[in-house]
């Protein structure tokens, strides 16, 4: 039986979301992630990179100071990171509680633009992450027992 | 788990909890020393100066495509030093399955059992049912003089249908079965 899939249309909106803010903020590369880590949509000169290691450390980055916030008595987590480097620099934005919003830029661009531009997108994404919201509950449909049994196959493979 | 439907990917989260040097970092380690380089990405670690997990280890395996899905997993492991408690419960966010690593020495058994009441109650902080949840257990460093016999260990850490499996996570054994069988826990539970 094909499970039941969210529509299309919302990845093409959440792709030409980040494709925009990659190419209004002149970024290096554009990554979607939940909070745990998992990645969910990159844009952008990512090839070069590691994404789903970036995607993990980030949203370490992030958990950290929103714990970093609280231990300070602060009411609510840090909605953005940046960090600057000698090379390139990154802005972390949280998307609402369950999404972040990852930008990494060179010289070509600037902390002030890439910031403007993240807040649109932060904005756009929060809609489409509310219509992605009851799909998430049914990601397990997806995954049945014949599945699993050639996920253990595969994974004897992977071994060297 | 998150599934990426657009790039039909499964991404499932499976962490390594257990009380500090108990061998969390050593299983990840032998895990990325023997997967296919083209299926594995970088192991990350987040350590102190003294090589002891700080934040968490991290690394991707993936697989290739299955009925038309990628699977991904996601392995991380906790810092076990007591100091590191906040970092533990970050890094269980967004789980789907644990395994416990525990250390089999003798001295051990109390913070073996320290370790795995946190896990229930960092669970249980994040809305999770620790008698449901996907947990596999493992008994480390069966090499060393002056461990506990497998009846004690299972008796104090062990609770119904829990997998359990012995290891020597520094000569790889029992490593790549553990891994396995929480990946089939979690995804049996599904
Ligand atoms: N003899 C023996 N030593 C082991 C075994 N597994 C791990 N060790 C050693 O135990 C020490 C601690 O191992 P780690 O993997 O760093 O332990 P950890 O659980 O990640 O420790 P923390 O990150 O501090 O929580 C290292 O010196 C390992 O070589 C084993 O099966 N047998
Ligand atoms: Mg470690």
């Amino acid at each position: 039986m094909e499970p039941m899939n969210p529509p299309d249309a919302l990845f093409v909106r959440i792709d030409d979301c980040l494709e925009r803010l990659l190419d209004r903020s002149r970024a290096v590369c554009v990554l979607l992630a939940d909070t745990s880590g998992q990645l969910i949509g990159e844009t952008g000169k990512g090839a070069e990179l590691d994404t789903p290691a970036l995607a993990a450390v980030t949203a370490g980055n992030m958990a950290a100071t929103a714990e970093v916030a609280r231990q300070m008595g602060e009411v609510a987590p840090f909605s953005y990171l940046f960090h600057e480097g000698q090379k390139r620099s990154i802005y972390i934005s949280a998307v609402g509680e369950t999404l972040l919003l990852v930008i990494i830029f060179d010289e070509l661009s600037q902390v002030g633009l890439v910031r403007i531009f993240a807040r649109l997108a932060v904005n756009e994404l929060l809609d489409v992450a509310a219509e992605l919201e009851p799909w998430f509950e049914l990601a397990s449909s997806v995954v049945d027992r014949e599945f699993g049994e050639a996920v253990a196959e595969g994974l004897d493979e992977a071994f060297i | 788990m998150f599934i990426n439907w657009k790039l039909r990917e499964v991404n499932l989260k499976i962490v390594y909890y257990g009380p500090a040097l108990s061998g969390k970092t050593t299983n990840i380690e032998y895990i990325h020393a023997r997967t296919n380089p083209e299926l594995r990405g970088e192991l990350i670690s987040l350590k102190t100066r003294g090589d002891r997990t700080l934040y968490f280890d991290f690394m991707q395996l993936e697989l290739g495509r299955i009925k038309g899905l990628k699977p991904k997993f996601n392995l991380y492991t906790v810092p076990g030093q007591p100091c590191y408690v906040a970092s533990r419960r970050l890094v269980l966010q967004g789980a789907d399955g644990v395994v416990y690593v525990a250390d089999s020495q003798l001295n051990r058994i109390k913070a073996n059992i320290v370790a795995l009441r946190s896990l229930d109650d960092n669970l249980r902080a994040l809305g999770l049912s620790p008698m449901d949840f996907p947990l596999v257990l493992q008994y480390n460093k069966r090499d060393l003089p002056g461990i506990a016999p497998i009846a004690l260990l299972r008796m104090q850490l062990a609770r119904d249908g829990v997998p359990q499996f012995q290891s020597v996570a520094t000569e790889g054994v029992g490593v790549l079965e553990t891994l396995k069988a929480a990946i089939n826990m979690v995804l049996s539970r599904m």
